[in-house]
């Protein structure tokens, strides 16, 4: 075979080789084909042998997995099981193939694309979601009547690369994640399942490369790029060369990472700067602790709130606190309280379908508002605050009186707890999210009673641009290098200097390599971010001398527009500093190794 | 054979979990019960592709057809169903 290269969308990064896996999906062996009258009871036959294995199936994965299946994986399963024995579904194939004698494959084809198309179009997200367990219920029935199995993708017997049509959450379910070294698959974007599942793995893979199965063998030799997007079949000898070495150095980056893990980030004139994570539960804090994460600069509840049916009561939310204070004796576990809107779905909060979700009824509006449930959480977390050093931040604050009315639950919670003899830590610290413009503008009056900042820049850009990033007609101003955002960062950190107060950013931008010089020149104390991030940020950090990173935020506040601050944020980067693998290590950084 | 009009009251609309309770109660019933949406499209009660496929939202009425043994007890519930707004 010769050397083929195919290109496609890089969604998760890393270089690897090895031999390829083709997992051919949907195999339609008679979609297209009708049968002779006679055939109509063999026909049956063969369907209803396809729905009890496939019921089996789902039956043996289920056990197989319990112990390591999250709940929502499970749900999917079982939901596919449910249209297996649905009134709607198999009888209306029999139907096909006894009155107009279709085969059982095009029996199966014809009524899974008719509801998965039905439900494609329906208003309902939720709703609209379901498709893709139809459409998983149709194929399994259609491998199970190829004479297929399914189930091959469990059966992995040693490292490979697997090759795709396109992954189901039912696939990657059985995928023996030791032996999947990247994966590459035809369909797919961005934000499919595929993208989701191997950057949340960090697992290298690309999607969406037409092409790719039609010329996919077994056991050709294999390179994916996972940053560039390429997947390269059959490579020759140049080709591997050339992937060897970048292999060799991302490999050596890797070390050098790995061992900033543990170590502080301190700039080379010893100034220290806090490098935390975000998290959404317990467990994150726990893999956040093996990244070298000083602590939890943000993390969000909502997650506590999602897929429930009633709101998490405060035994459950205490022991989830708990167990996050633990992870930390001797840093701080920010919790932020509830932030939650109309663009969720969560019935039981009975907030209400809203036309302008982000600037309506949620956050700390919504729960100055539910006294009850903001009182429950506001409870867990101060009982929990006894097990190591926990903080308490407010979202979306806009203006002093929140702020003010916040305490005051929080008051209420603490009096409760004295007289019920409940111990908590009386002093702990209550600080704010900084992320609509109107509490960056104010910041000097709210820094006077919030114990810490921290400047939310996702939100912050989006208010002060007035500009939704899902809308790609206009996303494009999306930045949070926009000289109005640089300058608003800017007011904040200073009123919290002039406070005395620390200040912290827990958005996209605190754990972006580029930004991070910037951020230490405007005088942040704490950066919060995505636990895989931390060792590069420790690292950079490392390079840096806090006068220069002083310079540049100077020369940055005399930036006009955007891609001004972005060129001076990347001269600076070259000349000062490395943030990837492909750059040069400076003999002044070696240093550092030692 | 019994029939009678019903207006769906979730906000949400007819999703996944309204839909799954109606077909777990329904499914008791050896009666055949039968959803109909005022454009005239039909589903089975028992099931749950049907029932999500009618797409139904806050505020549309249906009306309900069951007829079998066992018609008045599934009335009954199915009554229980739309007053308590599906246990949302």
């Amino acid at each position: 075979m010769k050397q083929q290269i195919f290109h496609g969308i890089g969604v998760s990064e890393g270089i690897r080789k090895g031999k390829a896996f083709v997992y051919r999906h949907q195999v339609q062996p008679d979609v297209d084909q009708m049968i002779a009258k006679e055939q109509v009871e063999s026909e049956l036959a063969r369907l209803n042998r396809a729905v009890e294995e496939s019921s089996q199936e789902i039956n043996d994965l289920i056990s197989q997995a319990s112990a390591t299946l999250p709940e929502s994986q499970k749900a999917v399963l079982k939901g596919q099981k449910t249209f297996l024995t649905d009134p709607a579904y198999c009888p209306a194939m029999q139907k096909l193939i006894q009155e107009k004698w279709y085969s059982a494959g095009k029996a199966v084809q014809t009524i899974t694309k008719q509801y998965a198309t039905t439900l494609e179009q329906m208003e309902n997200a939720y709703l609209r979601e379901r498709a893709a367990d139809v459409w998983d219920a149709g194929n399994r029935l259609l491998n199970h009547l190829s004479g297929r199995h399914f189930a091959s993708l469990s059966s992995i017997p040693k490292p490979v690369i697997v090759l795709a049509d396109d992954l189901s959450p039912a696939d990657t379910i059985q995928m023996d994640r030791r032996f999947v070294l990247a994966f590459a698959t035809q369909k797919g974007g961005k934000t499919s399942h595929t993208s989701i599942f191997a950057k949340s793995l960090g697992i290298p893979a690309v999607v969406g490369i037409s092409d790719l199965m039609e010329q996919a063998e077994p056991e050709t030799e294999v390179i994916l790029d996972g940053e560039q997007g390429i997947c390269i079949l059959a490579p020759n000898s140049e080709t591997i060369a050339v992937y060897d070495e970048k292999m060799e150095k991302e490999q050596k980056w890797q070390v050098l990472l790995n061992h900033f893990k543990g170590k502080a980030a301190q700039t080379n004139d010893g100034k220290k700067i806090l490098t935390a994570a975000n998290i959404g539960s317990a467990a994150d804090a726990q893999e956040a602790q093996k990244m070298g994460a000083e602590g939890i600069g943000l993390f969000r509840t909502e997650q506590l709130y999602l897929s429930r049916k009633t709101a998490p009561d405060e035994e459950t939310q205490f022991r989830v606190y708990k167990k996050a204070a633990e992870c930390y004796p001797d840093n701080t576990v920010i919790i932020r309280t509830l932030d939650i809107g109309g663009d969720k779905e969560i019935p039981y909060l009975g907030i209400n379908r809203e036309t302008n979700p982000f600037l309506g009824y949620r956050a700390i509006r919504y729960c100055l508002g539910e006294r009850k449930i903001f009182l429950t959480q506001l409870r867990a977390i101060l009982r929990a605050s006894v097990y190591g050093h926990l903080a308490i931040m407010f979202p979306m604050i806009s203006g002093l009186q929140e702020l003010r009315d916040a305490k005051s639950v929080l008051k209420t919670a603490a009096a409760q707890l004295k007289e019920q003899n409940l111990p908590f830590d009386g002093s702990i610290k209550t600080g704010i999210m900084v992320e609509i413009p109107s509490a960056a503008v104010m910041a000097d009056t709210l820094a006077k009673e919030a114990d810490f900042f921290s400047i939310g820049t996702n939100d912050l850009v989006q208010y002060t641009l007035a500009v939704d990033r899902g809308n790609e007609n206009v996303s494009y101003l999306y930045d949070y290098f926009n000289p109005a955002v640089v300058r608003l960062v800017r007011r904040v950190t200073e009123a919290a200097k002039t406070a005395e107060i620390p200040v912290g950013m827990c958005g996209a931008m605190a754990g972006d390599p580029l930004a991070i010089p910037l951020l230490l020149g405007l005088g942040l104390t704490e950066l919060s971010m995505p636990a895989g991030a931390i060792p590069k940020a420790k690292y950079i950090i490392n390079q840096l001398h806090s006068d220069s990173c002083q310079q540049l935020a100077n020369q940055i506040q005399a930036c006009q527009t955007p891609p001004q601050v972005h060129k001076a944020l990347q001269d600076f980067a070259r000349a000062n500093f490395q943030m990837d693998a492909e750059q040069k290590i400076s003999v002044s950084n070696e240093k550092n190794l030692n | 054979m019994l029939k009678e009009e019903f207006t769906l009251h979730s906000q949400y609309g007819f999703h996944l979990r309204p839909a799954q309770v109606m077909v777990e109660k329904m499914s008791a019933f050896t009666s055949k019960v039968q959803v109909k949406k005022a454009d005239g499209t039909e589903a089975d009660a028992k099931s749950l592709l049907g029932l999500m496929s009618l797409g139904l939202n806050d505020g549309q009425t249906v009306e309900i057809t069951i007829q079998g043994d066992d018609e008045e007890a599934a009335m009954k519930e199915m009554e229980k169903l739309f007053q308590s707004n599906f246990g949302e």
